[in-house]
């Protein structure tokens, strides 16, 4: 059994006396509109960036969430509290945003030519380049976030839900609906790739101890 | 090199701190025999850290607003939807209660008219034709049972005198035929 007891940012914030998520949720299904407000929130940001960041169109990805929050509202009373809150909402922006990927691959069929020029504008930088080393500036995000577009979807949606978001294994394993053992795996492998990827921007990342 | 490739599937777990603690004085030991794999493991060490601090993008100002619109907007349409939806099941009920009645009315007209076509065939039965079959000598199963009277043939000729007695004397004789035989009737 996994020791892993990270929670999500999410709770995290729900530990300082404020409403969990599901008294919040409990309380939108009795009829409170303020609750729903509150979860809007609380989740509008974490969902815009797990979805950004599997999507890589922010337009699009407001889009998406508010379509999620918009399927929260009309099917509240199908939630029932045996399953977490926030794994619900992931699950919903999950299924919604494969849906957009999948859509963009049919269009995709359509636009090569557009496509390819695009990609060409922001390729990665030489390992020998010189990147930005602070994580917070623009290019090195940009950098990061080109790598993870470049995995697979299966494995960028556990890396993003893993080291973006900061889900356990086991929430992940709810979210994407897959076994606990292949999230692990899927994650080592997205781990693995993304690194050889990143190597130049890692080695010169000092906090780093093993 | 090929136990350095077997210890990359447990980097994960180990940066997570999930190995069970024999696995992960095994992995210790070999991290110091290859330093591709300790190399590789402070990669991802790191990486997971630098995941862990991008920046996180906002939703645009007016996103609440949105929301509300999209969801005082979104009523009246499912509320369209749910009263199509109502209307559709209300003729489709109606629909099937008109062939429902229909059927069942067929079927009892059916039923009416076996038993009328019952009903006289019995009267039939009951009330047969009068024949010139003599008594006793037909197979015809239309024929009651009452009416083949079949008598042992002594009472047979029995009656026959009778009958030749009561016609000598110039009395009707009362039964149309006497004898079971293929003769003609004796009153002709």
């Amino acid at each position: 059994m996994t020791k892993i007891t990270s929670e999500s940012k999410l709770n995290r914030i729900d530990s300082q006396n404020q409403p969990t998520d599901e008294e919040l949720i409990a309380r939108f299904q009795l009829g409170d509109g303020y609750a729903y407000d509150q979860l809007v929130r609380r989740y509008k940001e974490p969902l815009l960036n797990f979805i950004y960041r599997f999507l890589g169109d922010i337009v699009e990805s407001e889009d998406i969430v508010q379509e999620t929050f918009y399927r929260v509202y009309k099917n509240k009373h199908y939630y029932k509290e045996v399953a977490k809150f926030s794994t619900w909402i992931y699950t919903i922006a999950s299924n919604l945003a494969k849906t957009e990927l999948r859509r963009r691959r049919r269009r995709k069929i359509f636009s090569i030519h557009k496509e390819t020029a695009a990609e060409k504008e922001i390729e990665l930088p030489d390992v020998k380049s010189d990147p930005e080393k602070e994580v917070n500036t623009v290019l090195t995000e940009k950098v990061i976030h080109k790598a993870i577009s470049n995995l697979p979807p299966k494995f960028r949606q556990v890396i993003i839900l893993r080291d973006v978001q900061g889900f356990s294994y086991e929430e992940i394993s709810s979210i994407i609906k897959v076994p606990l053992g292949t999230v692990k795996s899927r994650v080592n492998r997205a781990r693995l790739r993304l690194q050889e990827d990143l190597r130049f921007l890692i080695e010169d990342f000092e906090d780093v101890s093993i | 090199m090929g136990d350095c490739d077997r210890m990359k599937k447990y980097i994960s777990d180990y940066v997570d701190k999930s190995l069970d603690p024999t696995t992960r004085k095994e992995f210790e030991n070999k991290l110091e025999l290859y330093p591709e794999l300790r190399s590789t493991t402070k990669n991802i060490s790191a990486l997971s850290k630098i995941l862990n601090k991008l920046p996180m993008h906002k939703c645009s100002d007016d996103f609440m607003i949105n929301l509300r619109q999209r969801i005082s907007v979104a009523p009246q349409h499912s509320q369209e939807k749910s009263n199509m939806v109502k209307y559709a099941f209300a003729f489709s009920f109606l629909v099937l209660a008109v062939i429902t009645i229909f059927q069942v009315n067929s079927i009892i007209n059916k039923q009416d008219n076996s038993n009328q076509f019952q009903q006289s065939f019995e009267n039939q039965q009951i009330t047969p034709e009068p024949t010139n079959i003599p008594v006793g000598t037909t197979n015809n199963p239309y024929i009651q049972n009452d009416a083949v009277d079949i008598k042992p043939r002594a009472e047979q000729d029995a009656l026959q005198d009778s009958l030749l007695e009561q016609k000598d004397a110039g009395i009707k004789p009362q039964t149309k035929y006497v004898k079971q035989t293929n003769k003609v009737p004796v009153n002709k």
